[in-house]
C-alpha cells in the first residue's frame, strides 16, 4: 500500500513502562514516609532517610515521575490517535523521554542530599529546573507539531486539555523558579515573603490545576469513550467547561493562604473563584460519567472502565471538598491539618491515579500488540486493593484531620486552650497507624499492575509486534504534511 | 461574523496555544502583578534585619532538612493561633525570607516566634534526639548538624547572592562573617535562627512603641 | 501590608467582566446548530482505535 504511515507507538511504551516503575518508587517512598510519621526512628538518624528529605522524592515521585511519564505517553499516543497522524519529531520525542528520565533520576537523588529549594512540588534546585524547562518545550514542540500534521481538521478536545496543560505548567514552572544560583547547589529565589508565598501558590495550586487535573482530564476525555465505547456525553459541553476550567482556576490560588499575612482581597477572590471553580469541575466529571450511560453493563466485565468511573467519581468528590475547603471558615478549621493530606490524596489516590491506571489498562494491550492484558484477574485485584487502600487512606486522614482542628481550637470558658499541641499528636497517632496500612495496599497493587504489564509485554520484548497503521482515508500521493479534511 | 474566528480556533494548534496561554496567564498576572507592585513600598519594621551570617547559615541548613514540610512560620489571625502561639504573623516580617518558610502543614507546631521560648541547650538535646525530651514527639533526630562545621566562604558567597538580589548587606557585613561563623556548626547555626524567630519584630501599637535596641541583628 | 492602590480594584474586576462575556460567548458558540455534525463526528473519534476497526475508517471519507 502507498503511503503507509504507522503510529509511532514505541516512544508510548517506553513512556508506559516507567510510569509502572516511578509509580512503584514514589510510592514506595510514600509508605516509607507515612511509616516514619509513625515509628519516628525508621530514619536510623541517615540525614538522607529521614522524613523531611524524603518526603519530596514522594510527591515528585507520583507527581512528576509517575504522573509526568503517564501524561506524556498518554499525550503522544492520544494525539496521534485523534489527528490520525504519525508523531511529529520522533528524534525530539525520544530525547523527550531520555531527557524526563534523566529530570526525574537526578530530582530523586539530590533531593534526599538537601540540595532542595524547598519551595513545596518544586524542589530541585536551579539546574535541574534548567533541564526540565529544556525538555518540557521540546515536549511542547513534539506535540504542537503533530497537532499541526493531524489529518482530522478539528482537533479533538483532548488536545486541548493536553494543550494546556503543557503551555500553562511551562509557565508556571519557569516564573516560580527564577533563582539566582549561588553554587551549584544552592540557589535564592529573586522573591521574598509574601511574593515568593503568591508566587509558590499560584504555581502550586495551578500544577495541580493544570498537571493533575487538565492533563489528567485530556486523558479522560480520551479513554473513557474508548473504554465505554460510547460517543462523548457531549462534546460541546466539554468546550464549555474547557475554556471555563482554564480561565477561573488560575485565580484561585489563594485559597492557599487564608488567614496569613497575604492581602485579605487577594484571599476573598481565590475563594470566590475556588467556589466558581465547583462548575466546570463537576460538569467534567459528569461528562465522563455521562459517557457510560447505557453501557454501564461494561463494569461487571472490564476493570479498566471500573477504574474510570471510580476516578470520576472520586474527580467530582474532591473538587468539591476543594472547594468546600477554600470557605474561610471551614479552612480555618482544616488547613494546617491531616484533612489536607485526605484531600490531596483523594485527589491524588483517587482521581489522578486510578484515572491513569484506567488508561494505562486501556492503553497497554494496544500500544504492545496483546488484544488485551494479561491477566484481568490481576486488574480486578489491583482494583480491589487500591480502592481499600484509598479509603483506609482518606478515612483515616479525615479522621486525623478533623481532630487535630477541633483539638486546636478547642477552648475552655475562659478563654485558655484546652489541649497542648502534643494532645493532639498522641490523638491522631492510631489514625497514621491505618493510613500507612492504607498505602501498603496502594503500593501492592501498583505491584500486581506490573507483573500484570510485565506479562502483557511479553511480545514487546521479543520483538515481535507488528506497527499499527495510520487510517488514512484515501492514499493520495505526496499528501503527508496537508490534513485531508475528515469532518467539519 | 466573529464566528468565523472562532471556529478558526479549532482547527489552528498555534491559536489554540496562544489563547490558551493568554487565558492562563489572567488570573495569575491579576493577582500577582499588584502584589509584586505594592511589595516595593513594603517596608521592614525596625526590629527585622537581613539575618546574619550565623542565622543564614542556620536557616538555610532549616531549608535545606525541610523542616517546614512539618512545621508552619505563619500563625494565622485567628483567637486560637494566637493565644497558643502568639502574635499573628505580618507580611513585613519576612521580607528577607528567600524562600518563605510559611508552611502548610504542622505535623509539629508553628515556629514562628519560637525564638526566645526554650534554652539553646534544650534545642541541642530536641535535635539530637527529640524523644530523650519529648517521649511521644514523631520528629526525627537531626544528630549529624552537630558534627558539620560551617564553610565561612560558602557564607559570605550566599550574602553577595542575597545583596545581588537586593538585601541590604553592607562590605563589613560580608567581611565579618568568618569571625561569625568560625568554629560554629551548623548546630549551632540551626539554633541561633530558631532563637531569633519572632523575636524583637511582633508588631506592637505604636503608642506604646520603644526604641528597639537592634546591635545584635534581629531576625524574622 | 499597606493599603493598595484601588485602581487594582478595577483592573481585576474589569477582567473578571470580560471574563464572564467570554464565557457566554463560548457558551453560545458552542451550541451553535452549524456544530452538530462535526461535534457528533469529534465525539465518536475516540472509538476509532480497535483493533477490529481498522477497516472501518471508510466513515473518515468526507
Amino acid at each position: 500500500m502507498p503511503n503507509t504511515e504507522y503510529y509511532n507507538d514505541k516512544v508510548v511504551r517506553q513512556f508506559l513502562l516507567a510510569a509502572a516503575v516511578w509509580g512503584i518508587v514514589g510510592m514506595s517512598f510514600g509508605v516509607y514516609a507515612a511509616a516514619e510519621l509513625m515509628w519516628p526512628a525508621l530514619n536510623f538518624n541517615i540525614p538522607w532517610l529521614t522524613f523531611s528529605r524524603i518526603r519530596p522524592d514522594h510527591t515528585f515521585g507520583v507527581i512528576f515521575a509517575f504522573g509526568g511519564s503517564a501524561l506524556m505517553g498518554t499525550c503522544y499516543y492520544v494525539v496521534q490517535r485523534t489527528g490520525h497522524a504519525r508523531l511529529a519529531l520522533g528524534r525530539l520525542a525520544e530525547f523527550t523521554f531520555w531527557g524526563w528520565q534523566l529530570i526525574c533520576v537526578l530530582a530523586m537523588v539530590t533531593m534526599p542530599l538537601g540540595i532542595t529549594q524547598s519551595k513545596e512540588y518544586a524542589e530541585p534546585e536551579w539546574f535541574i529546573d534548567l533541564l526540565i524547562a529544556v525538555v518540557w518545550v521540546s515536549f511542547g514542540v513534539v506535540f504542537f507539531a503533530s497537532l499541526a500534521r493531524r489529518r482530522i481538521r478539528h482537533i479533538y478536545v483532548a488536545n486541548w486539555y493536553y494543550g494546556a496543560f503543557i503551555i500553562a505548567v511551562g509557565l508556571l514552572h519557569i516564573v516560580n523558579n527564577l533563582a539566582l544560583p549561588v553554587s551549584m547547589w544552592k540557589s535564592y529565589p529573586i522573591y521574598s515573603g509574601v511574593v515568593d508565598a503568591m508566587v509558590e501558590w499560584w504555581y502550586g495550586h495551578n500544577a495541580v490545576a493544570f498537571f493533575l487535573t487538565a492533563g489528567f482530564l485530556g486523558m479522560m476525555y480520551y479513554f473513557v469513550p474508548r473504554q465505554a465505547q460510547q460517543p462523548l456525553w457531549s462534546y460541546r459541553f466539554s468546550i464549555v467547561n474547557f475554556w471555563a476550567l482554564i480561565s477561573v482556576y488560575m485565580w484561585a490560588g489563594a485559597h492557599h493562604l487564608m488567614y496569613t499575612a497575604l492581602p485579605d482581597w487577594v484571599q476573598s477572590v481565590g475563594m470566590a473563584f475556588s467556589l466558581i471553580l465547583l462548575m466546570p469541575s463537576l460538569g467534567s466529571a459528569a461528562n465522563g460519567l455521562l459517557t457510560f450511560n447505557g453501557s454501564w453493563w461494561r463494569l461487571k466485565t472490564d476493570p479498566a472502565a471500573k477504574f474510570m468511573v471510580m476516578s470520576l467519581v472520586f474527580y467530582a468528590a474532591a473538587t468539591f471538598e476543594g472547594s468546600m475547603m477554600a470557605i474561610k471558615t471551614v479552612n480555618s478549621l482544616s488547613h494546617y491539618t491531616d484533612w489536607t493530606i485526605a484531600h490531596v490524596h483523594s485527589g491524588s489516590l483517587g482521581w489522578v491515579a486510578m484515572i491513569t491506571i484506567g488508561s494505562l489498562y486501556a492503553m497497554a494491550p494496544r500500544a504492545l500488540g496483546r488484544p488485551e492484558m494479561h491477566s484481568r484477574g490481576g486488574m480486578e485485584l489491583h482494583f480491589w486493593l487500591h480502592m481499600m487502600g484509598t479509603l483506609l487512606y482518606v478515612g483515616s486522614m479525615w479522621t486525623a484531620g478533623v481532630t487535630e482542628g477541633l483539638m486546636w481550637r478547642a477552648t475552655q470558658p475562659d478563654g485558655a486552650l484546652t489541649y497542648g499541641f502534643l494532645d493532639s499528636l498522641i490523638a491522631i497517632r492510631p489514625m497514621y497507624l491505618i493510613r500507612w496500612g492504607g498505602g501498603l495496599l496502594i503500593l501492592a497493587g501498583m505491584w500486581v499492575m506490573a507483573w500484570n504489564l510485565w506479562h502483557t509485554a511479553a511480545d514487546a520484548r521479543a520483538h515481535l509486534i507488528k506497527p499499527i497503521p495510520v487510517p488514512i482515508p484515501e492514499p493520495v500521493p505526496h499528501q503527508v504534511p496537508a490534513p485531508l479534511p475528515a469532518a467539519g | 461574523m466573529a464566528y468565523k474566528h472562532f471556529e478558526a480556533i479549532e482547527k489552528h494548534a498555534g491559536l489554540l496555544g496562544i489563547l490558551i496561554a493568554i487565558m492562563v496567564s489572567i488570573g495569575g498576572l491579576a493577582e500577582i502583578t499588584p502584589l509584586f507592585m505594592e511589595a516595593h513600598s513594603l517596608k521592614p519594621p525596625p526590629g527585622v534585619l537581613p539575618y546574619d551570617p550565623l542565622r543564614l547559615a542556620g536557616r538555610d541548613v532549616y531549608v535545606r532538612e525541610g523542616c517546614y514540610l512539618c512545621h508552619s512560620q505563619m500563625i494565622r489571625a485567628l483567637r486560637f493561633e494566637t493565644e497558643r502561639y502568639g502574635h499573628y504573623s505580618t507580611a513585613a516580617e519576612s521580607v528577607y525570607d528567600r524562600p518563605f518558610q510559611w508552611g502548610s502543614k504542622r505535623t509539629g507546631p508553628d515556629l514562628a516566634r519560637v525564638g526566645g521560648k526554650y534554652s539553646d541547650q534544650w534545642h541541642r538535646l530536641h535535635l539530637m534526639d527529640p524523644r530523650q525530651l519529648v517521649p511521644p514527639s514523631n520528629m526525627p533526630g537531626y544528630p549529624w548538624l552537630a558534627e558539620n562545621k560551617l564553610d565561612a566562604a560558602d557564607i559570605q558567597a550566599r550574602m553577595r547572592t542575597l545583596r545581588r538580589l537586593g538585601d541590604p548587606y553592607s562590605d563589613a557585613d560580608i567581611a565579618g562573617a568568618p569571625a561569625a561563623v568560625q568554629g560554629k556548626t551548623e548546630m549551632d547555626a540551626l539554633i541561633a535562627y530558631l532563637q531569633g524567630l519572632g523575636i524583637r519584630n511582633e508588631p506592637v501599637p505604636k503608642s506604646t512603641a520603644t526604641p528597639m535596641a537592634t546591635s545584635q541583628g534581629g531576625a524574622p | 501590608m499597606t493599603p493598595m492602590n484601588p485602581i487594582w480594584a478595577y483592573v481585576t474586576g474589569a477582567f473578571i467582566v470580560l471574563m464572564m462575556l467570554s464565557f457566554i460567548g463560548i457558551w453560545i458558540w458552542a451550541w451553535r446548530r452549524y456544530h452538530r455534525r462535526t461535534f457528533d463526528r469529534m465525539a465518536r473519534l475516540p472509538m476509532e482505535d480497535e483493533p477490529a476497526a481498522e477497516a472501518a475508517t471508510k466513515e473518515d471519507r468526507p
